[in-house]
């Protein structure tokens, strides 16, 4: 679960970029389809430097022999869901306008204008029309704290492996972010849509 | 010009066309059609009668079938009506198509689900079937669709055939095979014009 200090910072922090006008709200939107394509980029890329990180025949034909990408597997998840992210935050006329911490903002600009107020929850509660109400409910929060802990762990993911993290273990995370960013990106596609 | 055959289709006379579209090949009573619609059967017999005289369904011994065999625009039009309805509930497979539909290579192609996709509210996962021209390109074309399947969590299973191949499995109307199955449960998401005309060609 993300911790409520956590989503207190994010919260205070929003209301200060708001101020220095880090944020802008209201703003109309124009790039949304430049981030879902980024988003789409990042994840194919992520699909195909694992495919060669674990395929010798691909590796023999390319020439990238013993080839391991799986630390980029792991940035291109992220980076994938960071673009899905902006995609959803300009979809709905916010910007981000700092090219410093741009991660950062981005992230709590999530947490402030689509977890916090339940907005996420109440989108993906549509997925479970067919669920009784009290049950969708339920499933929707599910389904957000899960989304947004994804996020957070991949954001937080990318700066965890140290010289010692063995390879085997690096391959599984890589695989584990790939399916962290299908389900992330699936999920704000059918938002934005 | 005919005029009648130009007229707008009544809401019961799409529902009807749906309906047939749905099972190409199922042979059904105006009375069936009313109960299956749920439509009072003076209503069925009143709106059918213009369908028939416009050549979208026929008779065939006591029975009405789907006439595939011409006005595929229209045919297409009231697969594309049914694809909507079934999109709207399915939002994966909706955002499936579009990248498929954005991203695939192979020319002119049929987009089909099929399965129990097709009727089922939460599918579990979808088969798609995939209709392209050339037999040689099926190798490469498989592995492209596979990248771009890969990325939505739900399980897909695409089939990828060849206009040659569709033929050879319509010919064999008694076989058991995959365009045989799609004919009476299917959702087309694209190229439903394509679609009828290998139909027509291999059920000659």
């Amino acid at each position: 679960m993300l911790d409520e200090k956590k989503l207190k910072e994010a919260e205070s922090r929003v209301k200060q970029y708001l101020n220095e006008g880090l944020i802008k709200t209201k703003q109309q939107k124009e790039f949304v389809d430049f981030f879902l394509s980024n988003a789409d980029k990042s994840l194919n890329s992520a699909n195909a430097l694992y495919d060669l990180s674990i395929d010798k025949d691909m590796q023999t034909k390319t020439g990238y022999l013993d080839f391991d990408g799986f630390l980029w597997v792991v940035n291109a998840c992220y980076y994938s869901m960071f673009y899905m992210a902006r995609a959803l935050l300009e979809n709905e006329g916010i910007k981000i306008k700092s090219d410093l911490s741009v991660h950062l903002v981005t992230f709590d600009a999530m947490i402030n204008f689509f977890y916090l107020n339940g907005k996420l929850q109440k989108r993906l509660i549509e997925d479970f029309a067919e669920a009784k109400e009290e049950a969708a409910d339920l499933l929707g929060k599910q389904k957000a704290d899960a989304l947004m802990e994804d996020y957070f762990w991949e954001k937080g993911k990318r700066s965890t492996f140290t010289y010692n993290t063995k390879e085997i273990v690096i391959k599984a995370k890589a695989k584990t972010s790939i399916d962290r960013a299908k389900k992330f990106n699936e999920e704000i596609r059918k938002i934005i849509k | 010009m005919n005029t009648i055959k130009y007229k707008m289709l009544t809401k019961t006379q799409l529902r009807i066309m749906k309906l047939f579209v749905s099972q190409i090949t199922k042979r059904f009573s105006l009375r069936g059609v009313g109960k299956e619609l749920g439509m009072h059967q003076a209503l069925a017999y009143r709106a059918s009668k213009e369908l028939i005289q416009k050549r979208l369904i026929f008779k065939d011994a006591d029975k009405y079938v789907l006439n595939y065999k011409e006005n595929h625009q229209e045919l297409a039009y009231f697969e594309y009506l049914r694809s909507k309805v079934f999109l709207e509930k399915n939002k994966t497979a909706e955002l499936l198509a579009d990248d498929i539909i954005k991203k695939f290579h192979y020319g002119y192609f049929s987009l089909i689900i099929f399965g129990s996709a097709v009727t089922s509210p939460k599918p579990r996962d979808l088969d798609l079937l995939v209709i392209i021209e050339k037999t040689d390109d099926i190798e490469n074309a498989e592995k492209h669709l596979y990248n771009i399947t890969r990325n939505f969590t739900l399980p897909i299973h695409p089939i990828i055939v060849s206009f040659e191949s569709v033929e050879e499995m319509l010919c064999s109307r008694d076989e058991k095979n995959v365009m045989n199955e799609v004919l009476n449960k299917h959702i087309i998401l694209y190229g439903a014009e394509l679609f009828y005309r290998l139909l027509n060609k291999g059920r000659r």
